[in-house]
C-alpha cells in the first residue's frame, strides 16, 4: 500500500493525465447509449461528492441532508428555464448562485454550534425544501413535478448525448480545478486549520464562524451547479428525487470514497452509480448487498477507500528521506 | 506606559463570571507570571486579551490603545501572539505548513520565510521533522513547535499558556530555559501557568489568580517565599 501510494504521488500528475483520457476516450469505445447515459450520470455524482467534500472532508462537517441543496439547484433551472425561457448557461449559474445563498441562509444561525448539529441541521433543511416542493404547487407544480424541461444547449444548439456527457465531464474538471486551487490557498490554510483546531485556528487570526459560512458557501454553490445540470438532462423533476434517500447516498459516497481526497470524491461516485447498475439483475437483494458493503467500509476503513491521504505530503517526506541518505 | 495593561476586565458566559474585575500589567522586556489553579480565570484572560472571547467590561490596553473591541486577527497584528493551552498544533499539517499558520495574519512572504529561519535555528529538532505531521511529534516537540509558531511574526508581546500542561519534568526544564533565551531576545512574556516553582524562577514579577479575581501580586522572588502561595502551589 506504501509503495503505491509513493509510486502515486511521484507519477501525480501522470495518473491524473491517464484517468482524463480514460473519461475522454469512454463515450467513444463504448457508444451505446446505455452507456454514456450511466457515464453521465456517475459524473454528476461525482460532481456532487466533490461538493459535499468541500464541506465534509476538508471542512468536517457532515452533510446529512446534501440532496436538500442539490434539489434548490434543480428547481432554480428547471422554473427559470420553463417559465422564463432562461438559456443553460444563465440557469447553471442562477442553480449556483441560488444554492449558495440558501447555504448561507442556513449556515449563518447554525454554523456557531458543534459540526454533528449541524449535520442535524441539513438534515432537517432537505425535508423543509422537500415539504416546500411538495406544498408550493404555483411555483414547483407539487407532487405533479415539473416536466419538458429544455435539454442542454449552446447559443440554440442542442447537445445530443454524447456532447451532454462530455459538457459535465468540462463542468468536472473545472470543479476539480477550483477546489484544488481553494484547498492550496490561503483560504484553503485557514479551512483546514479550522478543521484541525477551532481555538488554536483563532489564535493564529483565523474567525473559524467566517471561514465555516465561506465553506458552506462554497460547498453549496457546486452542490447547486450539479442539480441545475441534472435538471436540464434529466427534463423532469418531482420532489422525490431529493428525499433524505439521496442525501443518504450522497453522504456515502463522499465517505467511502475518501474524506479530503478529490480523486475520493470521483472514485465514489462512480462507484456507488455503477454498483447498483451491476447488482440490478438481483432486483431486491441488492439493497442489502449495498448495505452490506457500506457496514464493511465502515469497519475495515471508516475514513473511506482514499481519505486521510496527502499526496502533497507524502512527497514532501520522500524528498526529506531522499535529501537525507545524500548527506550520508 | 506598560506595554499591556489590563483594567477591571470582566468575562462572563452566560451567567458564569469567570472573571470579576482583574488589573495587571506587563512592562517592556519583563516575564510576567499569571498563576493560578484550574478554573481560576487563567485561560479566559488570554483568550479575551486576543480578543477570542469578547469581555463584559473593562479594558485592555496595548501600547497605549485600547485593543478589548478588536477582532483577533487585528489584535495578532499589533504584536501580540498566542501558544494556546494544551500544545494546540494542527495534528493534520506538517511542521512547516503549522509554521506558516503563525504568521497567517500577515501574508507576507518576506516574513514567513525569516520566521522559518528563524524557527529551525532556534528548535533544529523542528528542523529535522519538517515534513512530519504535526500530530505524530512528541508531547516536547509540540510545545516547542506552538512556541515556534507563536513566534513566527515577531511579536512584541508572547503569551504562553501553561506550557509545561502534561509534560516530563526533564521536557519542562527545557521549556523553561528556552522562555529566558526568547527574552533575553528582547520578547516579553505572559506565561499563565499551574508549575508555581517554575514560573516564578524564570519571571520578574507574578499575580496570583483565585476564582476569578487577583489574590495576590508581587514580585516573584517575594511570591515564591509567600505562604499562602505556598500553601496553594507549592504543597507546603
Amino acid at each position: 500500500m506504501k509503495r503505491f501510494l509513493r509510486g502515486w504521488a511521484k507519477n501525480e500528475k501522470w495518473v491524473n493525465l491517464i484517468l482524463l483520457a480514460i473519461a475522454v476516450v469512454y463515450p467513444l469505445l463504448f457508444g451505446r447509449a446505455y452507456l454514456i447515459n450511466v457515464g453521465t450520470l456517475c459524473l454528476i455524482n461525482v460532481l456532487v461528492s466533490l461538493s459535499l467534500n468541500v464541506l465534509t472532508g476538508y471542512m468536517g462537517i457532515t452533510g446529512l441532508g446534501w440532496a436538500g441543496f442539490f434539489g434548490i439547484g434543480a428547481y432554480t433551472a428547471a422554473i427559470l428555464s420553463t417559465k422564463l425561457g432562461w438559456g443553460f448557461l444563465a440557469t447553471l449559474l442562477a442553480g449556483a448562485v441560488t444554492t449558495a445563498l440558501c447555504g448561507i441562509l442556513v449556515g449563518l444561525p447554525t454554523l456557531k454550534l458543534s459540526g454533528r448539529y449541524v449535520a442535524i441541521v441539513t438534515m432537517a433543511f432537505c425535508e423543509i425544501c422537500r415539504a416546500l416542493e411538495t406544498n408550493m404547487d404555483w411555483l414547483t407544480r407539487g407532487s405533479r413535478g415539473i416536466p419538458n424541461i429544455p435539454r442542454i444547449s449552446l447559443f440554440g444548439f442542442r447537445f445530443p448525448k454524447w456532447m451532454q456527457y462530455y459538457a459535465i465531464l468540462f463542468l468536472v474538471i473545472l470543479t476539480m480545478f477550483i477546489i484544488h486551487r481553494i484547498i492550496n490557498s490561503r483560504l484553503g490554510r485557514g479551512i483546514l486549520a479550522v478543521k484541525d483546531d477551532d481555538i488554536a485556528a483563532s489564535a493564529m487570526g483565523v474567525d473559524p464562524f467566517r471561514y465555516k459560512v465561506m465553506t458552506f458557501a462554497i460547498a453549496t454553490a457546486f452542490a447547486g451547479l450539479a442539480g441545475a445540470f441534472y435538471a436540464h438532462y434529466i427534463g423532469f423533476i418531482d420532489p422525490s428525487n431529493f428525499t433524505f434517500d439521496q442525501s443518504t447516498i450522497f453522504i456515502s459516497m463522499t465517505i467511502m470514497g475518501g474524506l479530503g481526497n478529490l480523486m475520493g470524491s470521483v472514485l465514489g461516485g462512480i462507484s456507488l452509480t455503477v454498483l447498483p447498475e451491476i447488482l440490478r439483475p438481483l432486483m431486491d437483494v441488492r439493497q442489502i448487498v449495498y448495505g452490506v458493503l457500506l457496514i464493511i467500509m465502515m469497519l475495515v476503513r471508516p475514513q473511506g477507500i482514499l481519505g486521510g491521504f496527502n499526496l502533497k505530503h507524502i512527497r514532501q517526506q520522500m524528498s526529506v528521506r531522499s535529501g537525507g541518505e545524500k548527506h550520508e | 506606559m506598560a506595554l499591556l495593561e489590563v483594567k477591571d476586565l470582566h468575562v462572563s458566559y452566560g451567567a458564569i463570571k469567570a472573571v470579576q474585575g482583574i488589573s495587571f500589567a506587563v512592562e517592556k522586556g519583563e516575564v510576567v507570571t499569571l498563576l493560578g489553579a484550574n478554573g481560576a480565570g487563567k485561560s479566559t484572560t488570554m483568550n479575551t486579551i486576543i480578543g477570542i472571547v469578547k469581555a463584559a467590561s473593562g479594558e485592555i490596553w496595548f501600547e497605549g490603545e485600547n485593543i478589548a473591541a478588536l477582532p483577533s486577527h487585528q489584535i495578532i497584528k499589533k504584536g501580540i501572539a498566542v501558544s494556546p493551552e494544551g500544545r494546540q498544533v494542527f495534528p493534520r499539517m506538517t511542521v512547516t505548513e503549522n509554521l506558516r499558520m503563525g504568521v497567517y495574519a500577515y501574508s507576507d512572504k518576506k516574513l514567513t520565510e525569516e520566521g522559518i529561519e528563524r524557527a529551525f535555528q532556534l528548535f533544529p529538532v523542528l528542523k529535522e521533522r519538517n515534513a512530519q505531521l504535526a500530530g505524530t511529534l512528541s508531547g516536547g516537540e509540540q510545545q516547542m513547535l506552538a512556541v515556534a509558531r507563536a513566534l513566527m511574526g515577531k511579536p512584541k508581546l508572547l503569551i504562553l499558556d501553561e506550557p509545561s500542561l502534561g509534560l516530563a519534568p526533564i521536557i519542562v526544564k527545557d521549556i523553561f530555559s528556552l522562555i529566558k533565551e526568547i527574552n533575553a531576545m528582547g520578547i516579553t512574556i505572559l506565561l499563565v501557568e499551574q508549575n508555581a516553582k517554575m514560573a516564578l524562577g524564570v519571571s520578574d514579577r507574578g499575580y496570583v489568580l483565585e476564582t476569578g479575581r487577583i489574590a495576590l501580586s508581587g514580585d516573584s522572588k517575594d511570591l515564591l517565599v509567600n505562604e499562602q502561595v505556598k500553601n496553594a502551589y507549592l504543597g507546603g
